[in-house]
C-alpha cells in the first residue's frame, strides 16, 4: 500500500517563497496543535506533559484540539489494533496539510510487547499506514521523552524536512550513529521501504553552542 | 448461607453427586457443579432468584472438548460457586441466559468470537472485539495468523459503510426526527477508545450501544505463548491506572494454585505499593471527571499529586506507568528507606489537598446541578449487571473484596468501606472520596507498623509445572472487583487465563441508565463509571 | 454628507479585499493533503450513518433564535456607547438602561415560557 508522501508540497508545483518558507517553518514549529489520539497506557503519560510538571504548553503544543479538521500533529500514543487501525488512516487523511505524526511508545513504533510470531490483533507500527516523522520508543516513554520527540520534530520542520515520512536519524552531538544493541544480528535501524535523511549539524538552529561565534 | 444450602437449592435441577464442594484456599471456589448445558438456564434463572450475580463466563479450548464455566457469587456472603459444562465441538451450540443476566449478552459474543461457539437464541449475535468480516476465532488452540494486517485498512470504509446504510435503513426507516450520531472512537475525554453508537431525539438518547474491540490486543492469548513469569509485565497494561493492583491480581492467582506463601514485609509492602496506586488512580480519575464536565483546575491540581506517587512508584520498580513489580512469593525488589520517608512525608500533605479539593469541588452549585440524580443504577440492575466496584457500593450494597475476600493483610488494618444510597453520578463520586481518605488510613497504619525482612520468599519457584486446576482469585482494584480465572494442564505454560474485568460489566450497565437522557449526561455518567477502555477489551 | 459616505465604501472595499486574500492567497501559498479520506465527513472517523438532511428539533431553532435577539441588541450597545460619548447627563444613560430592559423582558418571557428547558 503506497504510503501518501511529500505532504508538504505547495499548491502550484516549482512555486514557492523561499524565504518566506523558513518563516512559514518557524511559524509551524513553534504552534503546533496536537490531535487528541491517546489510544493506551501513553495516553496517560501524554496527559502527564501536558498537565503541571511537565508543560508541554511552554512549547507551543499545549493547545490540543479534538477534531483533525484543526490539527496539525497526531501523536499516536499507543497500540493500533486491527479494528482501529482504518480509523486512524481516515483521520490522517482528514487532517489539512501540513501534517507531522508521532509515534509515542514501543507500540506504535513496531508492536511494542504485543507482538509476536503469529498474532491477530495488532498493527505492527503504524508507519505501516501513514508516514511517521518521529519515533519515540519507551513503554510508555517518559514526559521528557515525549518532550524531546516534539523538540525533534520542530527541528526537524525548521529544517524543512518534515511531514515526508522519511525517517530521519537525530544524529547525536558528538557526531557518532546510535551504536549497534549487543546480540542483535544486523544493526537497529529502518526498514528495506524506508527512506533515510540525515539531520546533519549544519542544519540544526542556530543557537547551539558550536555555532555561535 | 453456606455451600450446602445452595447444594440443596440445586437440587431439584442438578442430581447432588454433580456438586463438589471445593476448597476455598486452593482453588477459589466453594462449591463446583458439573452439568450440562440444557440445564444452565433453569439454574441461572434460581441464581438470579436467590441474588447471585454473574461474575464471569468463560470459554476454553481442550483439544477435543470445549468447555464454558460460569461463576456465581453473592454480595452479601461470599459463597463462589462454578458451573462447568463441557462439550464435544461437533455439538457446539449453548443456550443463551442472556435474558435472565444481562451482562450474559457480552459474555457469550465474546465466546463466540473467540472460539465460534454458536449460542442458541441470542438476541444479538456478532463479534465483539475483532472487526465483523474476521473469519477466525483466535483463542482456538494452535491458531496463528497468517495473513496482513494492513489490508483492513483498504476494505473496512466500504463493508463499514455499505453496513450502516442497511442498518439505517433499517431502524430508522421513516422516522424522520431520530437519527445516530458515532460518539466515535477519537473523542476528547480523556477514556480511551470506546465508541458509543447513539440514536437521538433531538438531545434525548433513545438507545445506547457501546461498541468494543478498538482496544484489543490479545492479552490472553499472549498468555499461553510463554511460561508464567513471562506474562507478568502483562496485567499492569491491560489497566494502565491500576498496575500495581492488577500485577497482584495474576501474582495471586498463580500463589493460590500453587500454594506460595509470602513474607511479612512482603505483604506490608504489597499493601502499601496497592493502596498508593489506589490514590493514583482516584486522582487521575478526579481530574479527568471534572475535566469532561468542563472545569480544568483539578486536573491540574490532581496531576501534581499523582506525580509524587509515580516519583516514588519509581523509585520502587523503575517504571512511571507499567509496573513489573510483583513476583511469585514476593517482590522484584525491597523499597528503600528513602521511599519510606517520602511516604511518610507525602500522606499529610494529600489530607490537605483534598481539604483544598473539597471546597474547591463538591460544594460548587454547577458541579452538583450536573452530577445529583444522573445515571441511578438500582441493585436489581447491578445484580443483572454484575457491576462492582465504586458504582455497586454508591447504590447501597456493601460488596469490596477486601473485605469479603481477605488477601494479603487487610484484615489486620483498621479501616471502613465507604457507601452511599443514592445511586447517582453524586454518589459515585462521593465513595471515590471516601476510598481515598480510607486509603489514606490504611497507609498511615501499614507506614508505621512495617517490619524488617526479607521482602520474598526465596523458596519460591519461578520455572514450575503446576498439576491440572482450575483457579480463581480476585483483588479489589479502583474500579471494582478484578478477577483472573486461570486452568493449568500440567505444562508450564498457562492454558487459559481469562481476566474477569471490572469495566466489561460497569460499561454494560449504561446501556441502561443512558436512556432518556441528554447527550451532556452520557458524558458524566461514563466519566462517574470510571471506564478505563482497554480494561474492557483487554 | 457624500464625502462621509466616501469612508463606508471604502471600509467595505478594505473588507471585502481581506477575506477574497485571505482565500486567494492559500491556494497558492499553503501546502495541499492529498488522501483518499480527505473530505469524508468527520465523525470520529467512522462512516455517517443514515442521511443529514432530517428533521431537526425544533427547540434548536428557539435557542438560534433567541440567541439573535441578543446579538442583535450586543451590536446596537456599540455605536450606542460611541455616539454618546460625549453628551453630558444621565438621561442617555436612562435611555439605554430602558432599552436593555425592554428587551429583557423578552427574555423573562422566554424563560417563563420553557424554551431552556428541553421537552
Amino acid at each position: 500500500m503506497a504510503l501518501e508522501k511529500d505532504s508538504s508540497k505547495s499548491g502550484i508545483p516549482g512555486f514557492s517563497f523561499f524565504k518566506l518558507d523558513k518563516l512559514f517553518n518557524l511559524a509551524r514549529a513553534n504552534s503546533l496543535w496536537p490531535l487528541t489520539f491517546g489510544l493506551h497506557c501513553c495516553a496517560i503519560e501524554m496527559m502527564a506533559a501536558s498537565a503541571s510538571r511537565y508543560d508541554l504548553d511552554r512549547f507551543g503544543a499545549g493547545v490540543f484540539r479534538a477534531s483533525p479538521r484543526q490539527a496539525d500533529l497526531m501523536i499516536i500514543a499507543g497500540t493500533v489494533s486491527r479494528k482501529m487501525a482504518p480509523r486512524i488512516k481516515i483521520l490522517y487523511d482528514q487532517m489539512p496539510a501540513p501534517k507531522y505524526v508521532i509515534a509515542m511508545g514501543g507500540c506504535a513504533m513496531w508492536g511494542g510487547p504485543f507482538q509476536y510470531e503469529g498474532q491477530y490483533a495488532i498493527l505492527e507500527g503504524v508507519d505501516r499506514i501513514i508516514p511517521v516523522d518521529v519515533h519515540i520508543p519507551g513503554c510508555p516513554p517518559r514526559p521528557e521523552a515525549l518532550i524531546e520527540g516534539i523538540l525533534l520534530l520542530e527541528r526537524k520542520i525548521k529544517a524543512g524536512v518534515a511531514g515526508k515520512g522519511d525517517v530521519v536519524f537525530a544524529v547525536p552531538e558528538s557526531g557518532t550513529p546510535a551504536p549497534t544493541p549487543p546480540g542483535a544480528e544486523k544493526p537497529a535501524g529502518p526498514r528495506p521501504d524506508q527512506n533515510i535523511q540525515t539531520i546533519s549539524d549544519s542544519e540544526k538552529p542556530n543557537d547551539t553552542p558550536e555555532n555561535k561565534s | 448461607m453456606n455451600s450446602e444450602d445452595v447444594k440443596s437449592g440445586l437440587g431439584s435441577i442438578v442430581p447432588p453427586e454433580h456438586c463438589v464442594m471445593s476448597e476455598y484456599v486452593k482453588t477459589g471456589f466453594h462449591l463446583e457443579v458439573n452439568t450440562t448445558f440444557d440445564k444452565i438456564q433453569a439454574i441461572a434463572q434460581h441464581f438470579l432468584s436467590k441474588e447471585f450475580f454473574l461474575e464471569n463466563v468463560a470459554g476454553a479450548d481442550l483439544g477435543e472438548n470445549f468447555q464454558v464455566t460460569y461463576q456465581f457469587n453473592h454480595f452479601e456472603t461470599t459463597l463462589r460457586v462454578l458451573i462447568r459444562i463441557q462439550s464435544s465441538w461437533n455439538q457446539n451450540s449453548v443456550p443463551s441466559i442472556s435474558q435472565i443476566y444481562k451482562v450474559a449478552n457480552w459474555y457469550e459474543r465474546e465466546m463466540f468470537d473467540m472460539y465460534g461457539i454458536q449460542i442458541e437464541n441470542h438476541p444479538n449475535l456478532k463479534r465483539l472485539l475483532l472487526p465483523e468480516y474476521c473469519d477466525f476465532h483466535p483463542l482456538r488452540k494452535g491458531f496463528k495468523f497468517e495473513g496482513d494486517s494492513v489490508e483492513d485498512v483498504n476494505r473496512s470504509w466500504e463493508l463499514e459503510k455499505k453496513a450502516y446504510t442497511d442498518m439505517s435503513q433499517k431502524e430508522l426507516s421513516g422516522n424522520l426526527q431520530e437519527y445516530f450520531v458515532n460518539m466515535g472512537p477519537q473523542h476528547p475525554s480523556t477514556h480511551g477508545v470506546l465508541r458509543l453508537l447513539l440514536r437521538m431525539d433531538g438531545e434525548i438518547i433513545k438507545d445506547l450501544e457501546p461498541v468494543v474491540g478498538y482496544a484489543h490486543r490479545a492479552d490472553e492469548k499472549t498468555a499461553e505463548n510463554g511460561n508464567y513469569l513471562q506474562w507478568t509485565p502483562y496485567p499492569s497494561r491491560v489497566d494502565y491506572l491500576a498496575g500495581m493492583i492488577y500485577n497482584w491480581g495474576y501474582v495471586g492467582t498463580v500463589e493460590r494454585a500453587l500454594g506460595i506463601t509470602n513474607t511479612e514485609r512482603g505483604e506490608y509492602i504489597r499493601i502499601i505499593v496497592s493502596e498508593l496506586q489506589r490514590l493514583a488512580s482516584h486522582l487521575m480519575w478526579y481530574g479527568a471527571f471534572l475535566m469532561d464536565l468542563g472545569s480544568f483546575t483539578p486536573f491540574l491540581y490532581c496531576f501534581q499529586d499523582r506525580e509524587e506517587i509515580l516519583n516514588m512508584f519509581e523509585m520502587a520498580d523503575g517504571s512511571r506507568l507499567t509496573y513489573n513489580y510483583f513476583r511469585f512469593g514476593g517482590l522484584e525488589r525491597d523499597l528503600s528507606p528513602e521511599f519510606l520517608d517520602r511516604a511518610r512525608k507525602f500522606l499529610p500533605m494529600l489530607r490537605s489537598h483534598l481539604k483544598d479539593y473539597e471546597k474547591l469541588v463538591e460544594k460548587n452549585i454547577i458541579f452538583q446541578k450536573r452530577t445529583k440524580d444522573v445515571g441511578v443504577i438500582t441493585k436489581e440492575q447491578a445484580i443483572s449487571y454484575g457491576v462492582t466496584g465504586p458504582p455497586l457500593r454508591a447504590s447501597g450494597v456493601n460488596y469490596d473484596v477486601r473485605k469479603a475476600e481477605p488477601y494479603g493483610i487487610f484484615n489486620e488494618f483498621n479501616w471502613d468501606v465507604p457507601t452511599a444510597t443514592d445511586g447517582d453520578a453524586y454518589a459515585r463520586f462521593q465513595v471515590r472520596v471516601q476510598e481515598m481518605w480510607q486509603s489514606i488510613r490504611i497507609l498511615e497504619q501499614a507506614l508505621a507498623k512495617i517490619p524488617e525482612g526479607p521482602h520474598n520468599n526465596p523458596e519460591a519457584p519461578k520455572r514450575f509445572k503446576p498439576e491440572q486446576s482450575e483457579t480463581y482469585f480476585c483483588v479489589e482494584s479502583p474500579r471494582g472487583q478484578m478477577g483472573i480465572y486461570l486452568i493449568n494442564d500440567g505444562t508450564d505454560k498457562p492454558a487459559r487465563v481469562k481476566m474477569r474485568t471490572p469495566c466489561y460489566s460497569n460499561l454494560n450497565v449504561m446501556e441502561e441508565i443512558c436512556r432518556d437522557n441528554f447527550l451532556a449526561d452520557v458524558v458524566c455518567i461514563m466519566g462517574s463509571l470510571d471506564i478505563v477502555v482497554p480494561d474492557v477489551d483487554r | 454628507m457624500l464625502n462621509d459616505y466616501f469612508w463606508v465604501f471604502a471600509f467595505m472595499l478594505i473588507g471585502v479585499f481581506f477575506a477574497l486574500m485571505a482565500t486567494i492567497v492559500p491556494y497558492f501559498v499553503s501546502p495541499k493533503s492529498t488522501g483518499k479520506y480527505r473530505s469524508v465527513t468527520y465523525e470520529s472517523g467512522m462512516p455517517t450513518i443514515g442521511p443529514s438532511w432530517i428533521q431537526f428539533n425544533v427547540l434548536y431553532y428557539f435557542y438560534a433564535l433567541v440567541f439573535l435577539v441578543f446579538d442583535v441588541e450586543a451590536v446596537f450597545l456599540f455605536p450606542v456607547a460611541l455616539a454618546y460619548k460625549n453628551i453630558d447627563g444621565f438621561l442617555v444613560l436612562f435611555e439605554v438602561v430602558i432599552f436593555v430592559l425592554i428587551l429583557s423582558l423578552a427574555l423573562i418571557y422566554a424563560i417563563r415560557k420553557g424554551v431552556f428547558k428541553w421537552r
